[in-house]
């Protein structure tokens, strides 16, 4: 199946953070993962070895994955071979995302949150 | 089944985006397989109120005078 070309005049980005990636070009293959602890203290000092991933089974339970790749007979023509986009503004990517401008084959992501909360009387 | 895809024109104007986050995509361009998994827990017990009260024992209705 042949790829378009994307062709963008104008991309503005703020903010890459925490393995965050933005692409200008193809790719084969992009594999995104994040595990997150989300804690909010009342009057907390964090030392940072209080939480740690493996005391959660949320960070263990086996996510849902495509067993084959569905095969589906299809096919493609591509009447114009370009992708326009005039103008693309974008304030953060942040935790392992992907901002890409170009044709990507397959990706497969990730993420794992666990937020709590904890107050004081 | 034969699935036929004809791509004319596919033109843009503005995009705004405010964040894109926890393994998100955003892709301008083609692609073949995509396989986003996403898992987040905020149990209610989530909240640790200490000393812990409890709201109600299983069953009984939690409303006090």
């Amino acid at each position: 199946m042949d790829k378009r070309t994307s062709r963008v005049k104008q991309a503005k980005v703020i903010s890459l953070l925490n393995s965050a990636i933005f692409e200008i070009g193809d790719g084969a293959e992009a594999n995104l993962q994040s595990k997150a602890l989300a804690i909010q203290k009342e009057g907390a000092t964090f030392t940072g070895e209080e939480f740690s991933f493996s005391d959660f089974d949320l960070f263990k339970i086996e996510l849902p994955q495509f067993k084959t790749q569905p095969a589906i007979e299809q096919n493609h023509l591509q009447q114009s071979p370009y992708i326009d986009v005039e103008n693309v503004e974008i304030i953060g990517v942040a935790s392992s995302s992907l901002f890409q401008i170009g044709s990507l084959e397959s990706i497969e992501s990730e993420s794992r949150i666990k937020h709590f909360r904890i107050l004081r009387e | 089944m034969m699935f036929e895809v004809h791509n004319c024109q596919l033109q843009i104007g503005n995009v705004k985006i405010d964040a894109i986050s926890s393994s998100s995509t955003f892709l301008i361009g083609d692609n073949e397989q995509m396989a986003l998994s996403s898992i987040f827990d905020t149990p209610p017990e989530s909240i640790i109120i200490t000393p812990f009260v409890p709201l109600g024992r299983n069953g009984e209705s939690a409303t006090h005078g």
